[in-house]
């Protein structure tokens, strides 16, 4: 090997590991939550950016039918109160949100997540088994329906942070794994079509 | 400046991947044994640019070194970019599969364009530095103009689409027409024969 192509792959080799210092993937992401009034949500981009006043659009997570749509604020967060339509039909929620240059997000907050949230206080559902010991005594069960609830929303809202660490999780990182199988899918393709070029070129040069 | 999945109307798909697929073939036709390496090298440059984020401007965007594959690939730029776009699909989940063919088009035209553009100033000496950062620059901006065209075709308004792709590129245009000039420079001087130049 030349000394001029010894400087050529040393300087892509520089080129390449300066590049992947700072490897992260580049996606829009949406996470949201609810409380018992209203749902929460946040917009960021893989990395940690915000993505400031962009569109959130709500959808029903069935029949598609937009729901309503918001905004995000300063600070890449967005909240609204769960449509009366959804919440009458016990639909999910998607959560699409759009940055009008071509990146988009989506999150999908299924039903039981904002009802339970929306419905404790007036502790539409419960349990079957809890039913006999309401029977038993009216005062009792009013206390442990009044504790049920509250225990629900502070472990609700104890639980927002994990929820949240366990969406950023999800967001698959891009590793020096996979860098190396995608360089290495290249090398291997080239090596495919270098190797049909070149049977190519010595069929050429038998048949002339 | 990968547009994500479920954007684009199906039209709009399905026309980027029909002008993706010949220039993708033309490409393939051009390239010979010798210039597989370099084609190989440069689709890695592209695919793993994509994770270098630039931390400027108002938007999240990063390298994409077109100006850089066009200089040096021509029409094989296609079929390059083209592969380094389905492997980042594949292992970063930029962009998407279906939007594949449109994503190839926004960037390989620019490549293709600058090639032709600023082919006659590479051969000479004096020029060369200034047409290499203008190939560099020039594919950002027509790239994010492409880009914002393949948005409006679909539903988003041309100019609003425009405005927020090239203010939030116009960090990175700068910084690739940097890369270019230098890379460009570099290989000139060490070895000429990889960007075919005829006079060294």
């Amino acid at each position: 090997m030349n000394r001029p192509r010894i400087l050529t792959a040393l300087f892509f080799a520089v080129l390449f590991s300066f590049f992947a210092l700072p490897a992260q993937a580049h996606k829009l992401n949406v996470f949201s939550w609810a409380d018992d009034k209203e749902v929460y949500g946040e917009a960021f981009f893989s990395g940690g950016r915000k993505a400031k006043n962009v569109p959130v659009h709500v959808r029903d997570a069935e029949s598609h039918t937009t729901l309503l749509t918001t905004q995000t604020d300063e600070e890449g967060k967005f909240q609204f109160v769960p449509p009366q339509q959804a919440v009458q039909q016990k639909s999910g929620l998607m959560i699409t949100v759009e940055t009008g240059d071509g990146h988009r997000g989506e999150w999908l907050l299924a039903a039981d997540e904002y009802l339970s949230a929306a419905s404790d206080p007036t502790g539409a559902e419960q349990p079957p088994g809890e039913e006999s010991a309401a029977k038993e005594s009216a005062v009792k069960s009013v206390d442990i329906e009044a504790v049920r609830a509250i225990v629900r929303q502070e472990l609700n809202r104890e639980l927002i942070p994990v929820k949240r660490h366990l969406a950023e999780g999800r967001e698959k990182k891009a590793g020096l794994r996979d860098i190396l199988g995608g360089i290495g899918c290249i090398i291997g393709l080239a090596g495919i079509l270098a190797w049909f070029q070149s049977k190519k070129k010595k069929k050429t040069s038998t048949d002339g | 400046m990968h547009i994500s999945e479920g954007i684009l109307s199906a039209p709009v798909l399905i026309s980027g991947g029909v002008v993706a697929a010949i220039g993708t073939f033309i490409g393939l036709k051009k390239i010979d044994l010798e210039q597989i390496m370099p084609v190989a090298l440069l689709s890695s440059a592209f695919f793993v640019a994509g994770l270098v984020h630039v931390p400027l401007g108002p938007g999240s965007v990063h390298l994409m070194l077109i100006g850089l594959l066009g200089v040096m690939l021509g029409w094989a730029a296609f079929p390059a970019i083209l592969i380094a776009l389905f492997l980042q699909t594949l292992f970063f989940q930029f962009g998407g599969f279906a939007v594949l063919g449109v994503n190839t088009v926004t960037m390989s035209v620019p490549a293709l364009c600058c090639y032709y553009l600023t082919r006659p100033w590479m051969d000479n000496r004096k020029t060369r530095p200034a047409a290499s950062f203008i190939a560099g620059f020039l594919a950002i901006l027509l790239a994010s103009l492409l880009t914002a065209s393949a948005l409006a075709l679909t539903d988003t308004g041309f100019t609003a689409a425009a405005q927020l792709i090239i203010a939030a590129n116009v960090p990175v245009m700068i910084i690739e027409g940097c890369i270019t000039m230098f890379t460009v420079g570099f290989l000139a001087k060490v070895q000429p024969e990889i960007l075919h130049l005829e006079y060294a």
